[in-house]
């Protein structure tokens, strides 16, 4: 409501002001951009991008020629990453993907330093390294209700409330980020049969209940500032909506609800970016800058220990 | 050298060596009933002595003594005695002598008033003639000298009255009322020092006057202390006003603002464009901004201390105001005559009559009915009363509210083959803020030295939103009806309940103490957020129905401020020096805090018209005022400090001159420092969905600032035309730890190079033409230079766009310049007062830059481009005031 309240008001500003095209001239650097989140069981893979300038209107330059190993630092194995072409989504049919290297190889351990080092022609060497947190095990996720909202216009939507518990008491470095999935099997019938494909869709968060800072990310799901309360015994309550056809889907859906112990990198970086997401519209805000730790070049490379549980959902 | 020092001694050795015998001879001596004279003649025979003496001095009474084997010593101690006559040895002679008695020393003092009105006069200067000796009337309009018994002629100055002589015969203390006669001609300049010969001067503070406020053109022509101060060196503010005001690379929450002593935490109206203080009521004003007293605290860059007028003690007055940005209206006169007043002052704005047509129409292009409502209004009240000279009771009441309203309805159809939809969405919202300030204040002379001021106050800002939505949806084939009603409603609140005590104590005619303390409680409700609402589906045979409610309910935080301090004020010949020591603490939250602010402030005058001067201040605060957009918007959260948030704190030093030449020219350099520690912003990650009083520590970051400058000053007091030219260099830098990667970066307020003139001619008695000219380098902001891609490819979600900013208020906008002009015309009947003023602000339609922003090409949305905002383009105005 204060945030409400606050656009508003500088609505009145705009509404008093009169706004022109204006050029500027402003220095560019059109930095390489890496984007790699590593985590255990999960395959390492880095995307790597071009900065463009900021009115520029063409896509987004992927870079596909270059050389790149992460290294981890425990054990001095390197190990060399592989492009991916893009290709068609297998979970969204109709989502474009984009060119990245990854590797099948690599085994991504808790509590270990990674090394990530990427070589592009007529670029400085490019680095980064993070540390991989340790899992942190969710207790309990229990379905509270799930039902379809009292809002008869909209006859697909429904509502989830849960109660997760996780216990952690590490008084150093506490960030969680929690990530919701709505995984359901949609009826389609072939020439020759009929299929069910699963299907996977990111809940909005409606509501959240919990005893210690929190945001909503830009990813629907929910960044967490940890804080030693209650011995480090966690409690979230939420309320999840999700759109679902009952009549499509004739077998009960599931949520998934990934807990990532994440490290400072990775907290940093989502943080800042939702809020300059959140903030990019208003006139009066300040600038948020997004941080980045890679070496020679913008993004982030950084690393967490997700945990994952999943709850049956029935009326 | 040293043989003249050696005959020195050998001459006072000797001297003494012969004086000892004569007194040390023994005689015999009687005499009966006879007078001084006689008797001392006869001693001088019977003595075998030589006395001299004048007969004038001697005292008129007859005198009877013997004195057998006494020495001459005894007898003459035993004559003289009770007299005041005494003895010496000059030249082998007894020499008798009226001994020099100091002159007995009174006090003068009392109140300054207005002849025609009986308003007391703050800050009017008294000087004392003949020896050199002044001192100026406090914020209550007492003053208080020390003189010795004599005659002396007292002069009274004060901006925009006509001088005040007045013969003194001081045998004893004496309480006077000195009242003076408004000048009819505004000849003096705008914004003025004191004279700086005087003692106990505020010269630390610049006066702006409320009267010559009339003067100056100002958007819609509305006179604003705002616009005065801006016009200061050392003050920033944004363009066209919006953002506030900056003072010396301060942020906006370190300006106190004091209406009749209470604090007022939300200074404008209109986000920014006019100040709170409507300039019909203000009597006189006064702004702080480096050489602190100690008398002063709770905000580290700025005091203005404003009084309110008291009212017409002997006839009654009304005046009507009309303008582009106001109307106004206010009366006052006496309730008991010469004893009792009132004053009450209202203004509203007619703005919302446009605003609200204008939106009609915008609205009705958009299919849309409604309207939007901007308002404000405040008023002013004060009783008065005088008991006697001794003691003085008043009464202040504020009240004002800016109110933002929208009401939007849509309807609609949607034929579908089975019927028809009908759709109706509804929506309110309602914004209000305003501040409440009551003071009961007690004037009281405890002794002719001693002033006394008691005063209580109350002050409250209040923020409060409400938003109201209602959908319909009708379905013809069933009529069926959904209706789903919502409400949200916030509301934050600051509340204070203080007490205050000054004493103004003249110890001597070089050293006058000021003492005194307060203590505060504050109450913050720092956000009480509420939602319910209700959802209905009914039709023939059926009926749905539900209702929700969800609140956040911020707790009240109480937090007590406390403050002691003392001054000293001492002159002594070309020297001024006030020495002060706050100690001022706060209890909040199980947490104390407390500080001893030292105050130091020497100014030395070597010549007559040539002063130099020097202060350092030490200053704490314990409010902090949580802003998202760092410009002052209503609603910004006041948050006390906490365990973690200790309080802000700014040392500053100045050092400058000002010299006067031709009585006329004012000419002052002043160079400042200033180091602030514990300043807030929120993080860069900061959580906004859950933000309070309670937890704000996790979304803040504590950093410091540096500001220095140097600050020009010329200005042509009197004649026909008058001026006043500033320049300010400055620079101010804030270094947070988690901030633009821990680099120093630019203030966003800091503008480097900042020029301003005012300027007025009398053309005729009646007409005047005035003049502004603001140059100000462009303020510092943060503009993306590149935007990368963020595509995450363990992530389901879609790539976003990241974009990518160099530094924190890397770029800057471009300069900021600005002419206003303006025809004054007054005439002054038997009865009647007439002011009426016409005038142009930005004359030449300046396009200054209130922001850029990133967004599309009106012409081609899908080219991204960068938007320039400008807010007033040139604005003709005219306005009219009478007073019967």
């Amino acid at each position: 409501m204060l945030i409400r309240s606050t656009a508003i008001i500088l609505l009145l500003l705009l509404f008093w002001s009169c706004e022109e095209v204006v050029d500027l001239d402003i220095d560019f650097d059109p930095a390489v951009v890496v984007v790699s989140e590593v985590a255990p069981g999960r395959e390492v893979r880095v995307t790597l991008s071009r900065a463009r300038p900021i009115l520029s209107q063409s896509p987004t330059e992927y870079i596909t020629a270059s050389e790149i190993t992460v290294s981890n630092r425990s054990n001095e194995q390197v190990t060399q990453l592989f492009l991916h072409e893009p290709e068609k989504d297998t979970l969204n049919q109709n989502l474009e993907r984009f060119p990245f290297y990854f590797s099948e190889n690599l085994e991504i351990a808790s509590s270990t330093v990674y090394d990530l080092n990427i070589a592009v022609d007529g670029e400085a060497p490019i680095s980064a390294s993070t540390i991989i947190p340790e899992r942190v095990d969710i207790q309990s996720l229990t379905l509270l209700d799930f039902s379809e909202n009292i809002d008869p216009r909209d006859d697909d939507k429904f509502d989830i409330n849960f109660e997760l518990r996780f216990t952690h008491n590490d008084r150093t470095a506490q960030s969680y980020h929690l990530v919701f999935y709505f995984i359901y099997l949609v009826e389609q019938e072939t020439e020759t049969d009929t299929v069910f494909i699963p299907t996977v869709q990111i809940p909005t968060v409606e509501n959240i209940a919990m005893n210690f800072p929190y945001t909503f990310d830009f990813e629907n799901g929910v960044l967490i500032k940890g804080q030693d309360i209650s011995e480090g015994n966690h409690r979230v309550e939420g309320n999840l909506s999700v759109n679902f056809n009952e009549n499509r889907s004739p077998f009960p859906p599931e949520l998934w609800v990934e807990l990532r112990n994440t490290n400072t990198d990775y907290q940093n970086y989502h943080f800042n970016l939702t809020r300059q997401l959140s903030q990019r519209d208003s006139i009066l805000s300040q600038a948020i800058l997004v941080p980045s730790n890679i070496n020679n070049g913008l993004g982030v490379f950084s690393g967490y220990n997700p945990d994952l549980e999943a709850v049956r959902l029935t009326n | 050298m040293s043989r003249f020092f050696i005959f020195c001694l050998f001459i006072i050795f000797s001297l003494a060596a012969t004086a000892q015998p004569v007194l040390d001879k023994l005689v015999d001596f009687s005499v009966s009933n006879q007078s001084f004279e006689e008797t001392l003649y006869q001693f001088s025979e019977a003595a075998e002595i030589k006395l001299t003496f004048s007969n004038d001095i001697l005292p008129n009474k007859k005198l009877t003594y013997s004195f057998f084997n006494a020495t001459i010593r005894q007898i003459l101690n035993t004559l003289l005695k009770g007299t005041r006559l005494s003895y010496q040895i000059i030249g082998g002679q007894i020499v008798i002598f009226k001994k020099e008695v100091p002159k007995s020393k009174h006090t003068v003092n009392g109140y300054i008033e207005d002849l025609e009105t009986g308003e007391i006069l703050v800050g009017a200067t008294v000087m004392v003639d003949n020896i050199n000796v002044g001192t100026s009337s406090n914020g209550y309009g007492f003053f208080s000298l020390e003189l010795e018994e004599g005659s002396y002629e007292m002069v009274v100055s004060y901006l925009g009255y006509q001088r005040y002589r007045k013969r003194l015969n001081l045998l004893k203390s004496e309480t006077i009322k000195i009242t003076m006669r408004p000048s009819l001609t505004i000849e003096e300049i705008i914004v003025v020092a004191d004279n700086i010969s005087v003692f106990d001067s505020d010269d630390y503070a610049d006066k702006l006057v409320s009267a010559q406020l009339s003067a100056m053109p100002t958007l819609g022509g509305e006179k604003d202390l705002f616009r005065l101060a801006t016009h200061l060196p050392g003050v920033s503010t944004g363009t066209d006003g919006v953002g506030g005001i900056h003072v010396r690379g301060g942020s906006i929450d370190q300006n106190l603002f004091l209406l009749d002593d209470v604090p007022i935490y939300n200074p404008t109206h209109l986000l920014g464009a006019f100040s709170v203080f409507n300039n019909d009521a203000i009597k006189s004003a006064s702004f702080v901004r480096g050489r602190f007293p100690a008398r002063y605290g709770g905000r580290l860059s700025s005091v203005m201390d404003i009084r309110t007028k008291d009212g017409n003690l002997n006839e009654w007055k009304t005046t009507i105001g009309v303008g582009l940005a106001s109307i106004k209206l206010s009366t006052e006169g006496p309730l008991v005559k010469g004893k009792s007043s009132f004053f009450l002052a209202a203004r509203t704005t007619p703005l919302g009559i446009l605003i609200k047509r204008a939106t009609q129409n915008n609205k009705a292009s958009r299919n849309q009915e409604g309207q939007t409502d901007l308002a404000f209004y405040d008023v002013n009240a004060k009783l008065h009363y005088t008991f006697s000279i001794k003691n003085k009771l008043y009464l202040s009441f504020y009240k004002g509210n800016d109110r933002y309203q929208d009401e939007t309805a849509v309807r609609y159809k949607l034929d579908f083959a089975e019927g028809v939809l009908s759709n109706e969405d509804r929506s309110s919202d309602d914004i209000r803020w305003g501040n409440t300030a009551g003071a009961l204040r007690w004037n009281h002379l405890m002794s002719e030295k001693v002033f006394l001021n008691t005063s209580l106050i109350f002050s409250q800002y209040k923020f409060s939103s409400s938003s109201l939505a209602f959908h319909t949806d009708t379905l013809s084939t069933d009529q069926s009806v959904l209706n789903i009603n919502r409400f949200l409603l916030f509301s934050t609140v600051i509340k204070d309940v203080g007490l205050k005590m000054d004493l103004d104590h003249t110890v001597s005619k070089r050293y006058k103490l000021r003492y005194g303390g307060e203590a505060t409680v504050h109450r913050f409700t720092p956000g009480v957020a509420s939602e319910t609402g209700d959802a209905s589906l009914t039709g023939g045979n059926f009926s749905v129905a539900q209702t929700f409610f969800d609140s956040i309910d911020n707790p009240t935080i109480p937090a007590t401020e406390f403050a002691l301090y003392t001054e000293h004020h001492l002159n002594w010949k070309k020297l001024n020096v006030q020495m002060g020591l706050r100690w001022s603490a706060m209890a909040v939250d199980g947490t104390f805090y407390q500080s001893l602010q030292p105050r130091f402030d020497l100014s030395w005058r070597p010549w007559s018209r040539f002063q130099v001067h020097t202060g350092f201040s030490y200053n704490q605060q314990y409010l902090h005022l949580l802003s998202t957009s760092g410009v002052g918007l209503p609603t910004d959260i006041w948050v006390p400090s906490s365990q973690q948030i200790r309080p802000q704190e700014a040392r500053q030093v100045v050092l400058g001159f000002k010299s006067l030449w031709a009585n006329n020219f004012e000419f002052g350099i002043e160079g400042y420092y200033k180091k602030m520690n514990h300043l807030l912003e929120y993080t860069e990650n900061a959580s906004f969905s859950f933000i309070n009083s309670r937890n704000f520590e996790n979304n803040v970051v504590t950093g410091s600032g540096t500001s220095r400058g140097i600050e020009f000053l010329l200005e042509k007091k009197l004649g026909r035309s008058t001026a006043l030219l500033s320049y300010t260099r400055s620079k101010t830098d804030r270094i947070f730890a988690d901030i633009n990667n821990g680099e120093s970066f630019p203030y966003r307020f800091d503008r480097r190079n900042n020029l301003k003139f005012t300027g007025s001619h009398r053309l005729t008695e009646q007409w005047t033409f005035v003049t502004n000219f603001v140059y100000g380098s462009g303020l510092a902001v943060s503009l993306p230079s590149g935007v990368f891609t963020f595509a995450n490819a363990s992530s389901f979600q879609d790539p976003i766009g990241v974009l990518v900013f160099s530094e924190r208020n890397g770029f800057r906008l471009p300069a900021n310049h600005r002419w206003d002009i303006a025809f004054n015309w007054r005439k002054i009947g038997e009865n009647i007062e007439q002011n009426a003023g016409i005038g142009v602000y930005n004359l030449y339609n300046r396009k200054n830059t209130l922001y850029y922003r990133l967004g599309r090409n009106p012409d081609d949305p899908s080219e991204p481009v960068f938007l320039r905002a400008t807010l007033v383009p040139i604005l003709p105005y005219i306005n009219y005031t009478i007073k019967f």
